[in-house]
């Protein structure tokens, strides 16, 4: 609960650095709005005197409510241009396998490459550690009841980490296939990650989040002899939605056609 | 759920507003939810009733309109309204459009004292 004014801000999240520091920052910039002046008129007449003294007024606003989040990205965008950084949002559902794509990626690359990366679950650093032992420097953020990371989380970790210019920064996101669909952190790419287990109408099921993406790996492609995937249905589908999603097929734990994903990825490399 | 992100944000610049106009109190708040924005509507209103209330807001009145889909088929330029975000073109059968509206949420206006 917050100290100035009692409310209960609900949108706290942890930024959890590599030395094990935490800092803990909010969504709240309604906060920011309320505390700037101690005599904050819209906080004062709640209870207390009559206004139909004074005139009703219509203001126009035709403001984009993800105006402020795309606004961040954007700024999130031009540093990683300028820096020459290539950063890649990975999304998909619980259980797609994120985070293993990641630890393989970064180990085919890391010979070669500068890569960082930033954690998104709602707890714990287990993801984080995983990807440590991979190789690369990663900060975790827990969003604690939060379901998808948005563009200031983003903003916020960058200050905690030292990115080199002409590196990777892979971004994963909260496993969830709603959410994140509609916040833009300024990544160069949207990279979405389903499994076949999921089945064939995904695409139609969570149509925001395939429309916003720029790559579908299509995972786990080792197991399609024990299940009655259709793969063709499935693309048909994914087409339906977004006729420019690009699909690898691939197989994390094999490796099967993996070269196809790291070959994508170092064609986006920032020139 | 994302609808609490939004209504937050959407409450915030309603509030910037009204400061900015020494306003005393909101009284109305008009929002624009395109069919196809991937929010839902009364989700949406509930959570900006929680939100206004949590920050000690009082909205009297809190107007959430649908506003329909306009898409544009990038092959054809045929205008329609889909149904569905994997509708196809009436025209030429594709799913090669873009929508023209119908996929935000807009915060149109506040009535303020």
């Amino acid at each position: 609960m917050c100290d100035h004014c009692g409310c209960n801000p609900t949108g706290g999240y942890r930024i959890i650095s590599p030395d094990g520091s935490e800092d803990l920052a909010s969504h709240h910039g309604l906060h920011d709005n309320m505390h700037h002046h101690h005599d904050h008129p819209l906080q004062e007449h709640i209870h207390t005197h009559s206004h139909d003294e004074r005139p009703l007024r219509q203001i126009t606003i035709e403001q984009d409510a993800m105006h402020q989040n795309q606004l961040m990205a954007e700024r999130n965008k031009g540093w990683f241009e300028a820096k020459k950084i290539t950063t890649i949002n990975f999304v998909s559902s619980p259980g797609a396998g994120k985070t293993s794509l990641l630890e393989r990626t970064i180990t085919n690359l890391i010979p070669m490459h500068r890569i960082y990366v930033i954690e998104g679950d709602q707890h714990t650093t287990l993801d984080a550690e995983r990807i440590r032992r991979a190789g690369a420097e990663v900060v975790q953020i827990n969003t604690g009841s939060g379901c998808h990371l948005d563009a200031t989380m983003i903003n916020k970790t960058l200050d905690k980490m030292h990115l080199e210019d002409r590196s990777f920064l892979f971004i994963e996101n909260v496993g969830n296939l709603v959410c994140p669909a509609l916040f833009q952190l300024g990544e160069k790419k949207r990279v979405l990650l389903v499994s076949i287990t999921e089945g064939e109408d995904k695409p139609l099921k969570y149509p925001y989040m395939f429309r916003s993406s720029d790559l579908c790996i299509i995972n786990k492609c080792d197991l399609l002899p024990y299940l009655s995937f259709n793969m063709d249905l499935f693309r048909n589908n994914t087409l339906k939605v977004n006729q420019r999603l690009t699909m690898i097929e691939t197989s994390v734990t094999t490796g099967e056609n993996f070269v196809a994903w790291t070959n994508w990825i170092k064609e986006q490399a920032t020139e | 759920m994302h609808e609490f992100a939004i209504a937050q944000q959407l409450i915030e610049i309603a509030q910037k507003s009204a400061k900015e106009a020494q306003a005393l109190v909101i009284e109305q708040v008009v929002v624009d939810v395109g069919s196809l924005s991937g929010v839902d509507k009364e989700a949406l209103e509930t959570a900006m009733q929680m939100v206004a209330a949590t920050n000690g807001l009082e909205l009297a009145r809190l107007i959430l309109q649908t506003v329909d889909p306009l898409a544009e088929c990038h092959l054809c330029a045929t205008r329609f309204c889909p149904e569905e975000n994997f509708s196809p073109c009436p025209s030429c059968g594709e799913f090669f459009w873009h929508l023209l509206k119908g996929g935000e949420i807009i915060l149109k206006s506040i009535d303020i004292r």
